[in-house]
């Protein structure tokens, strides 16, 4: 089947309309990753309650979501201008009204090139290299969908050292000797399978899980008929 | 600094509010240029037997201060200008129980055009954000302690799509529907701050007079708690602070001593 869209579809575009606030900062999200070499990423995430209209940029080092930061957030009224962007790191110039898209432009200049900004931003690169991720020259735009993962650091129980861990949506406590089988990649821990591997992890005490109304059902109907034998 | 590491001191030593192993997690919101690996050793030279450590947030606009073990806290990032952490206790033999503690500090609604569409904006915000560490953490023990740049009373605090933030145990046990949706509670211990001035309280953490308003001590600084750990928080143990050890926090006239900060500090003891 031939393309049916006409290909002077966006001739009649004057490519001088203003950009949606909202795609201004799509953009600026692109352009972190860019600038880093891909080790931090910006996200857009759209915090409206309707009618007013809010969008804050989060970044975050590449594939570590459990480390996302807000960065800024831009509240309107209505979706248009005047907007209030609040930077929550800079103390001295945390608020900022913008009447329009120059001075929101200028604003968000001023906002990347502090240094609180860049020294931020530095950090969130380290934390990606300690981490093992790779610089590239050109960047990578595209943000890849990454699982939240986190583990804290150990402390001591009746059961000996543990951490506390959350990731894929389920959160308990791992041990020290767990923690150093996956530090190692032990086989009995970390398994290859094709391109991926399988990690088993026994946890400390009881499994916590979130989970919507239907998969509850799902469990509940799967744990009866297991109860039930088969 | 002196005035922190008073603080600092005072409250470990205060079994009332910190339990016989004094057990203190203490958080400094906007510390500017505080240095904290001196008020590290400051703390560990004046309040011997514990073992004292400070951290910076990545933004720097928290310092958090403790004798807990800093091993139970788990940080992720900031969102809404907070600084959320997991912290699992270990009571005996029980089974370790994580709190997910939000260090909170709202935008001030000064200069804003209309208080009342930024309180209720921002509080739910916040309301979003910590449902959502709720769900990933799957855990709904949440603690919210700091400056929330409102007060009880204010919409942000009370609506249901808000942070929902009952003044009554009772109330908040329970869930709220407004139009055919379930709005889970927060209950607000700091309701009986409220106008309460006591010979060691004053009744509100802020100090402003503002023209329009009859209200100048603002109780801008709570703590909030979810239903099921209402019955963790130790009965009239919210408390706004007036002294930190020797120091008075307090102009001879009763006002803020702006010298430590432009807010008093304010303490709750949970039994967990």
């Amino acid at each position: 089947m031939e393309n049916l869209w006409p290909n002077d579809l966006l001739e009649e575009m004057s490519g001088a309309t203003p950009n949606a606030i909202e795609t201004i900062l799509e953009i600026q999200a692109i352009g972190l990753s860019t600038i880093t070499g891909g080790l931090v990423v910006g996200r857009v995430r759209d915090r409206s309650f309707r009618p007013a209209r809010a969008w804050s940029l989060y970044i975050e080092p590449v594939d570590q979501p459990s480390k996302a930061y807000e960065f800024l957030i831009i509240r309107s009224a209505d979706g248009g201008y005047p907007v209030v962007v609040e930077t929550y790191h800079l103390a001295d110039m945390r608020l900022k009204r913008c009447e329009s898209k120059a001075t929101l432009t200028k604003a968000l200049q001023k906002i990347f090139a502090e240094p609180s900004s860049k020294s931020l931003i530095r950090t969130l690169a380290e934390e990606a290299i300690a981490a093992g991720a790779v610089a590239r020259p050109e960047g990578d735009t595209k943000v890849q969908s990454a699982r939240p993962i986190e583990i804290g650091p150990l402390f001591n129980t009746t059961d000996g050292q543990v951490s506390s861990v959350s990731m894929f949506g389920i959160s308990g406590h791992i041990s020290d000797t767990t923690l150093e089988n996956l530090r190692d990649r032990n086989k009995r821990v970390v398994e290859p399978l094709n391109e991926s591997f399988v990690v088993t992890i026994p946890f400390v005490g009881t499994v916590k899980a979130t989970v919507s109304k239907e998969e509850l059902d799902v469990l509940v109907a799967q744990a009866t008929r297991s109860l039930k034998g088969y | 600094m002196d005035g922190v590491v008073a603080l600092a001191v005072a409250l470990a030593t205060d079994q009332d509010l910190s339990g016989p192993d004094g057990d203190v997690l203490l958080c400094l919101g906007e510390p500017g240029t505080l240095d904290v690996s001196q008020l590290q050793q400051q703390l560990n030279l004046q309040a011997t037997g514990h073992q004292w450590w400070c951290q910076r947030s990545l933004s720097q606009r928290f310092v958090t201060v403790g004798t807990i073990n800093q091993g139970t806290l788990s940080y992720s990032g900031e969102t809404c200008g907070c600084l959320p952490t997991t912290v699992s206790r270990v009571n005996g033999q029980n089974e370790i129980s994580p709190y997910e503690l939000w260090f909170v500090h709202l935008m001030s609604p000064m200069n804003s055009d209309d208080a009342s569409v930024l309180h209720t904006g921002v509080a739910r915000e916040l309301r979003e954000a910590v449902d959502e560490r709720e769900r990933v953490r799957s855990n709904s023990a949440t603690i919210a302690i700091g400056d929330f740049n409102m007060p009880p009373y204010s919409p942000g605090m009370t609506a249901p799509t808000t942070l929902n933030a009952a003044a009554c145990k009772t109330a908040a046990r329970g869930t709220r529907t407004v139009r055919a949706q379930k709005h889970n509670y927060f209950f607000n211990p700091m309701w009986e701050i409220l106008g309460s001035r006591r010979s060691d309280q004053q009744p509100g953490s802020f100090y402003k007079r503002y023209d329009n308003s009859a209200i100048f001590w603002h109780l801008y600084d709570q703590v909030l708690v979810r239903p099921e750990l209402v019955d963790s928080v130790v009965t009239g143990s919210a408390r706004v602070m007036t002294t930190a050890g020797a120091f008075n926090l307090l102009t001879s006239q009763g006002g803020i001593d702006t010298r430590f900060s432009d807010h008093l500090p304010i303490t709750i003891s949970l039994a967990i």
